[in-house]
This record gives structure tokens, C-alpha cells and sequence, in this order.
């Protein structure tokens, strides 16, 4: 179908050819590589297709060996030439309207939200925004797992974004996370938060499966939702039980579990410390730079320092010859200051460290049983080393929910 | 080609298992139904009609017989009949 189509580009011709022994004059050309189809007997004359492109060569072979080629029919683009002149405001006018066509189609006309019930639509719509996506955005101007990406980074409430285009119109489809509802009565375990030894318990409902003295680990259950009914059967032997009521149930863990716990921080001092400090000089240095050449304006010399950062800045416009503009360098002498701690002293810096980075990591109510600090590095050490601990009690019992594909009805 | 000359082509290609239409071009033909013919390495047209078309092979050559038999397409090694045919036959 396709090279037919070409075929009627470059223009057809169907010939009729006349004379006895018409089969040499077709061998001819086909040996030639003429492309000849459609060859058909009418009479005594046959009729056959070929290119215009292949028509001149077949004419000089026809002729060369005394056959008479006739042209029947003619087809191809070029003879609706006439045509074409005569309606060319139409012509102009349909590509004008598919053209217009295809490039406002292009663009994003209307753009929906869909899936958001707690994340408002006009700040998804804003933030859709900055990744490139809006409504009237052409739609080469931004990708769409740019946009979802953006989306999902900068709204933490989302769990799943999903940019569908189609056509002129955008849906942004977004699914929320479900957090887990702290203040309702989902079942929930209390765990533990931290690594400690339980001192105090206080179960307000729930089971505990730790008692006091216990060394539990993160992530260990300390009051148990799942609640198991007692019954005591001897005593009720003779008691017909409901089956449902033997059966654990789930309840919301509450209660406290003081445990104690153990904090620590780090701190180091180097005996010998090398810093770099500005020495307060500076020299300033201003240029015109025109493409590649620079014409310093003030200070056409490096200054003579021996340590040195550079700062600069400057306005430029870029040019097919290079950068041109304005700039300005200044040079800020530095200096190596050497400074010596003796043993003592370097212990204190660190030690200080070490309770600051201490503090940092304590929370704020912890009733705190003891500090003590422990010089970890070895005496010969260029780096004294310290870690501070404290030991704290605090409440460690957090909220987990129960998960519901624990199936209680096969218990 | 010489008699000799084929037949060492033809032991050659019998030995090593290559289709012997691309090496020693011998025609291959394929019939679709009864009213479609593809002919592939022939050697021009000897006579055409719509109820008789002969054709050159390598060697000897190709009749087919038919009723209103319409060459289709024609290439320099290549061609494709339509009409409906009778007879294949292959004489020296």
C-alpha cells in the first residue's frame, strides 16, 4: 500500500505496446531493472505499468528495436497540478487548520485532581505547578515522572501520584497515605522504643508479656493487645461456656513502662590542631572581559599573599563571542594557625564534646540516674577520644497497631 | 556453466546442506491456492498469453498453462503470476 502511494507520487504510466514478440522488449527492461507491473494481453498488443521515472529508458529500448509503445493512462500527483493552483486558499487553509490543530493540542487545557480527600487540591495544583505542569503548559515543557516525583517529594502525605495525559486534558490522580489513627481505639501493642531494663509498669489495659527486671530490646512487645479470656474449667466444668467467649479479642494496649536506658555521646580533641584563619587583608581586583580577553580595571596584579581564597562575582552576558561584562575579584589572606593542646586540656575539650553531643541526644523529660565519661583512645592516641553515657528512666512504651491479617477466628 | 562445474557445485552443496536456490540459482517456486505463482530466479520471459506463459530458467525452462493469466509484478530475478493455472511444467 505504502509504495503504492509512492509509486502515484512519482506518477504512473500505463503503456501499451505493439509488435510481435512483445515478451523482448519486457526482458529488456526488466534485465535493466525497470520495475514493470500489471502486464496484461489485450489482443495482440500488451499492456503493462510503469514508473514515470523508469518510462524515458523503456521508450529508448521500444524504439531501438522497432516496437511501438503507446501510453494509455497516466496517474500521479503532479497532474492535479491545475487543480491545486486553482484552489490554493483552500489547500493553504486546511494545512493552516490541521497545523493549528495539532499545536494547541499540544497543550494542557484542563487539569483535575482526583483521589485527594485531606491534602487540599489547590496546593497539589500549586506544587504541580512548579514541576512544569498547569493549565495552558505545553506539554513539551515538563515530564511526567518529573511531575509525579516532585509530587510525592515535596507532599508527604501522598503514598502515590499518577500523571495521566491524555489529549488536552491532565489528571493528576493521588492516593493518601493512611497513617495510623493514634487517638482512636484501633488495637494496639505497646512496644518498646528503646533497647533497656523495665523498672516500673503501670498496665491500664491490655496484657503484659514483661514483668519488672526484664531486659527487653526495640521493637519488643511490652503490653499485648491480643487478650486472652480466663477461665478458669475446673471450676466451671459443668458450665456450658459460648465458645465466643474463649476466644481472644483485641483491645488498645494503655499503660506505662519505665524502663532504664542508656544515652551516649562522643567527643574528640586532637593534641595538635591545624585551622585556617582569614588574616583580615584583602585586595580587590576589577575587570572588563570582552569574550576571551580580560582589561583588568584596578589591580592588575595577583596580590602577593601566601594563602588565599578568591571570591568573585560579576555580571556577564553571554554572546556568540564569549562572555562579556563587568567582574570583580577579592582576595582574603589566609593564615594556618598551629594550636597545641597539652593532655589535659585536649581531655576537657573532648569531654566537653562528648556531654554536649550527650545533651543533644537526651530527651527532654528523662530523669536522668547517672552521667560518666570514659576516655576511649589509647595513651599514645594523637586524638583523645571520649564517650559520655547516661543512664536514664524513661517511659519506652510506644503504639503499634495490630496488624488485621492476624486472623483470631483460627485460634 | 558446465556440466562438470554443476555437479561439483551440486555434491558441494548436498555435502555442506545449503539451499541450493541461492547457490546454484536454481528457480524456487511458490503456489499460494490456485491462482497465485511466485517464481524466483528466472531468466526472462519466452512467451506470454493469458492461457500459456513460458519463462527461461537456468536450464531448460518453466510452462505454465491457465486461463486468464496476468503477470503481476515483474523483476530482474523475481515474479509474480495471478490467474487461474492448470499445469506446472518443467521442460528442456
Amino acid at each position: 500500500m505504502a509504495i503504492r502511494f509512492f509509486d502515484l507520487v512519482g506518477g504512473i504510466k500505463k503503456v501499451r505496446l505493439q509488435g510481435k514478440r512483445q515478451e523482448r522488449v519486457i526482458n529488456m527492461a526488466s534485465a535493466r531493472g525497470i520495475y514493470i507491473w500489471g502486464i496484461r494481453k489485450v489482443g495482440d498488443r500488451i499492456e503493462f505499468r510503469v514508473r514515470d521515472s523508469g518510462f524515458e529508458a523503456l521508450k529508448h529500448i521500444a524504439e531501438e528495436n522497432g516496437y511501438e509503445l503507446e501510453v494509455v493512462e497516466e496517474k500521479g500527483f503532479y497532474l492535479w497540478r491545475g487543480i491545486i493552483r486553482r484552489r490554493l486558499g483552500f489547500i493553504v487553509g486546511a494545512l493552516v487548520f490541521i497545523l493549528a490543530l495539532y499545536f494547541l493540542s499540544s497543550f494542557v487545557w484542563t487539569l483535575e485532581v482526583s483521589g485527594n480527600q485531606k491534602v487540599d487540591k489547590n496546593k497539589i495544583l500549586i506544587i504541580a505547578a512548579k514541576y512544569g505542569l498547569y493549565e495552558g503548559a505545553p506539554k513539551w515543557s515538563f515530564k511526567r515522572s518529573e511531575v509525579e516525583e516532585g509530587l510525592l517529594k515535596d507532599l508527604s502525605q501522598l503514598s502515590y501520584v499518577k500523571v495521566d495525559i491524555r489529549g488536552v486534558k491532565a489528571n493528576i490522580e493521588v492516593v493518601e497515605k493512611i497513617l495510623p489513627d493514634e487517638n482512636a481505639n484501633t488495637p494496639c501493642h505497646l512496644v518498646a522504643s528503646r533497647d533497656g531494663i523495665v523498672c516500673d509498669m503501670l498496665v491500664l489495659q491490655g496484657e503484659p508479656s514483661v514483668k519488672i527486671g526484664d531486659v527487653v530490646a526495640k521493637g519488643d512487645i511490652l503490653i499485648s493487645g491480643i487478650v486472652f479470656p480466663h477461665y478458669d474449667l475446673q471450676e466451671e466444668e459443668d458450665e456450658d461456656i459460648p465458645l465466643e467467649e474463649l476466644k481472644p479479642y483485641t483491645v488498645r494496649a494503655r499503660g506505662e513502662v519505665k524502663a532504664r536506658v542508656w544515652y551516649e555521646g562522643y567527643g574528640e580533641c586532637p593534641l595538635k590542631k591545624e585551622e585556617v584563619l582569614l588574616t583580615g587583608k584583602s585586595y580587590q581586583r576589577f575587570y572588563f572581559k570582552a569574550g576571551e580577553k580580560i582589561f583588568w580595571l584596578k589591580g592588575d596584579k595577583k596580590p602577593d599573599f601566601v594563602m588565599a581564597t578568591r571570591k568573585k562575582r560579576g555580571k556577564f552576558i553571554k554572546t556568540p563571542w564569549g562572555d562579556w561584562g563587568w567582574g570583580e575579584e577579592v582576595w582574603l589572606e589566609e593564615m594556618k594557625k598551629t594550636t597545641v593542646y597539652s593532655e589535659e586540656e585536649a581531655l576537657k575539650i573532648a569531654r566537653q564534646k562528648a556531654l554536649k553531643a550527650l545533651k543533644a541526644e537526651l530527651p527532654r523529660q528523662a530523669k536522668r540516674l547517672e552521667t560518666k565519661t570514659e576516655v576511649i583512645s589509647t595513651p599514645g592516641d594523637a586524638i583523645i577520644r571520649v564517650k559520655a553515657q547516661a543512664e536514664v528512666i524513661e517511659n519506652i512504651a510506644v503504639c503499634q497497631p495490630i496488624e488485621k491479617k492476624i486472623n483470631l477466628a483460627n485460634w | 556453466m558446465s556440466k562438470r562445474k554443476e555437479l561439483v557445485n551440486k555434491i558441494m552443496t548436498d555435502f555442506f546442506a545449503i539451499p541450493k536456490d541461492l547457490v546454484l540459482d536454481l528457480p524456487k517456486i511458490t503456489i499460494v491456492g490456485r491462482d497465485e505463482l511466485y517464481l524466483e530466479n528466472h531468466r526472462g520471459i519466452i512467451e506470454y498469453s493469458p492461457h500459456r506463459i513460458r519463462i527461461n530458467l537456468i536450464r531448460g525452462f518453466l510452462e505454465i498453462e491457465g486461463r486468464d493469466m496476468v503477470i503481476k509484478a515483474l523483476l530482474a530475478e523475481e515474479m509474480s503470476i495471478t490467474g487461474e493455472i492448470y499445469l506446472v511444467r518443467f521442460m528442456d
